[in-house]
C-alpha cells in the first residue's frame, strides 16, 4: 500500500514537472540574486552563507507546501484517504516523504552548489549538505501539519507561513549554526544533534498530529 | 421542526447477479435520532431509520435540503450535531477503521487524479482497500465501459469518463455498503442506466446502497427505504 501511494506521489510530481521544479528553481535563483545584490566579495558572502542557504531553503519549501493537501482537497482525492481504513498517519508520512523527495532533496543537493557560489570553503559544504539532509525533512513535516490544519481554508496562502514561522525557527538557527560553527572552527556536533533530535520528533510525531488537523479541518 | 417523513418501503427484490465476488456478509446500517445542522440551517432532527443487506436508503430533497451533508455524516467524513450512527449494531464511532472498510464513496468530486490513468488511479484505489476485488481495476473500468480509454492521463477524459471512472472505484473496493452522492452527473443516458445496473447487482449481491440524487433514477423493483429531507427553511432547529 506504501509503495503504490509512494509512487502515485512520485508519478504525479513527474507529470507536472513545473510544479515539482518550483521549490529548487526558486532557491537556486534567489540564493544566486545575493552577490548580486550584496556583494561578490567572499569576505562578506562567506559568514553570511549558512544563514542565507537556510532562509532560502525554508522560502523554496514553502512553495509547494500549500499544494500538498489542497490538490487532493479540491479534486476529492482526499476524501477518498479520509475514508481509507489504513492509518491516515501513515498515509501522510508517505505524502510527505514523497513530497521531500521530489522538493526537498533537490534543494539538498542544490545546497552544495550554492554553498561554493558564497564561497563556503569545500571541506565544509558536505557540513551544509549534511545540515540541510536532516533540517528540510524537519521543514516538510512542519509544513505538513501546517497544510494539513489549513486545507479547507482560503485563507491558507497567508496563514501558514505565519503559523510554520515560530515552528521553523529552532530549526533555521541549529541548522544554520551547524556550518557558522564548524568554519569558525569549533565542534558543530551538538547543532547536529539538536537537527537530529528535532528530526527524529517530528517523523514520529507530527504525521499522527497532521492526521487528527486533516480530520478536524476536512470535518469543518 | 418539520418531521422528517419515510415513506412505505416497496417490496424487498433481490436481483439474480451475484457479481465476479460473490455475496457480501450481512450487514446493517442505521440511523438513531440522528440531528444535523448546516450552518444555523437544521438538516434534520430525530431521524431514525435502518437499511439492511439488498436494501437502498434513498436520500431525497430538493437543492440545499443537505443530502450532501447527511451523505457525508453517514459516510463518516463529517460528524453530526447528535444522535448515533450504527453499523452491526455497534455505533461507528467504537470502531471507525472497521466501518472504514465496509464502506465506498462517491461523492460530488470524483476522486481522480488528472495526472494518473483510470487504471493508475484505481491500482491505489485497491491498495488502500482491506478486501479488494478479485478482478482488478482492468475488469472494473471494462464493466463501466473504459476498456478503450483506460490508459489515458484521466485529464483526457471527458467528465462522464471521469465519472464513470469513479464509479468503478466501487467495484475495485467490494466494499458492502456504498456511498453514492449524485452519481448521475455528467452521464449520458446510457451512464445512468449503467449507475441503475450498479446499484441493482450491488443490492443483489446484498450490499446497502445509501443514494442521494434529486434526478430521476428508475429504482423499479428494489427494496427502497427512502428519506425525504424538507425543503431549506432557512431557520435554526
Amino acid at each position: 500500500m506504501l509503495k503504490e501511494l509512494l509512487k502515485r506521489e512520485l508519478l504525479i510530481a513527474w507529470r507536472r514537472p513545473g510544479e515539482a521544479l518550483t521549490p529548487v528553481v526558486f532557491f537556486l535563483v534567489t540564493s544566486m540574486l545575493f552577490p548580486l545584490g550584496l556583494s561578490p566579495s567572499a569576505t562578506l558572502l562567506r559568514p553570511l552563507a549558512p544563514g542565507i542557504i537556510w532562509i532560502v531553503a525554508f522560502l523554496a519549501g514553502m512553495l509547494g507546501l500549500q499544494r500538498l493537501f489542497r490538490a487532493d482537497y479540491e479534486d476529492g482525492t482526499l476524501e477518498q484517504l479520509l475514508i481509507s481504513p489504513r492509518p491516515l498517519t501513515l498515509i501522510i508520512l508517505v505524502k510527505a516523504v514523497g513530497h521531500w523527495l521530489v522538493t526537498g532533496l533537490p534543494v539538498v543537493i542544490g545546497g552544495g552548489v550554492v554553498a561554493a557560489m558564497l564561497f563556503v570553503p569545500a571541506r565544509y559544504i558536505v557540513t551544509v549538505v549534511a545540515g540541510l539532509l536532516l533540517g528540510t525533512p524537519i521543514l516538510t513535516m512542519l509544513g505538513t501539519m501546517v497544510a494539513a490544519l489549513t486545507v479547507s481554508l482560503r485563507q491558507a496562502a497567508v496563514l501558514g507561513p505565519v503559523l510554520i514561522l515560530p515552528l521553523v525557527t529552532p530549526v533555521l538557527i541549529f541548522g544554520a549554526h551547524s556550518t557558522t560553527l564548524a568554519m569558525q572552527g569549533q565542534s558543530s556536533a551538538q547543532a547536529f544533534e539538536a537537527l537530529a533530535a528535532m528530526f527524529i520528533l517530528s517523523v514520529s510525531l507530527l504525521p499522527a498530529a497532521a492526521a487528527v488537523a486533516l480530520r478536524i479541518s476536512h470535518e469543518g | 421542526m418539520e418531521a422528517l417523513e419515510v415513506v412505505e418501503r416497496s417490496p424487498r427484490s433481490r436481483a439474480p447477479d451475484a457479481g465476479p465476488d460473490g455475496l457480501h456478509d450481512p450487514v446493517s446500517l442505521s440511523l438513531h435520532e440522528l440531528e444535523l445542522w448546516r450552518g444555523d440551517y437544521c438538516v434534520c432532527t430525530d431521524l431514525t431509520t435502518a437499511v439492511n443487506s439488498g436494501q437502498l436508503l434513498h436520500l431525497r430533497g430538493s437543492n440545499g435540503a443537505g443530502k450532501t451533508s447527511l451523505i457525508r455524516v453517514l459516510a463518516g467524513l463529517a460528524l453530526a450535531e447528535d444522535g448515533e450512527i450504527h453499523f452491526g449494531g455497534e455505533p461507528i464511532t467504537h470502531n471507525m477503521t472497521a466501518y472504514r472498510a465496509v464502506i465506498s464513496y462517491v461523492g460530488h468530486s470524483n476522486g481522480i487524479k488528472r495526472e494518473l490513468t483510470p487504471v493508475e488511479n484505481l491500482r491505489v484505489t485497491a491498495r488502500l482497500a482491506l478486501k479488494p476485488s478479485s478482478s482488478g481495476p482492468e475488469n472494473a473500468l471494462e464493466r463501466v465501459g473504459l476498456a478503450a480509454r483506460m490508459n489515458r492521463y484521466a485529464g483526457e477524459l471527458s467528465a462522464g469518463q471521469r465519472r464513470r471512472t469513479a464509479l468503478a472505484r466501487l467495484l475495485v473496493t467490494n466494499a458492502p455498503i456504498w456511498f453514492l452522492d449524485e452519481p448521475l452527473v455528467s452521464l449520458d443516458h446510457e451512464g445512468a442506466g449503467l449507475v441503475e445496473a450498479l446499484i441493482r447487482e450491488h443490492l443483489g449481491r446484498g450490499g446497502i446502497t445509501v443514494l442521494a440524487t434529486h434526478q430521476p433514477i428508475n429504482l423499479a423493483g428494489l427494496d427502497v427505504v427512502p428519506v425525504d429531507l424538507p425543503q431549506s427553511s432557512g431557520k435554526p432547529c
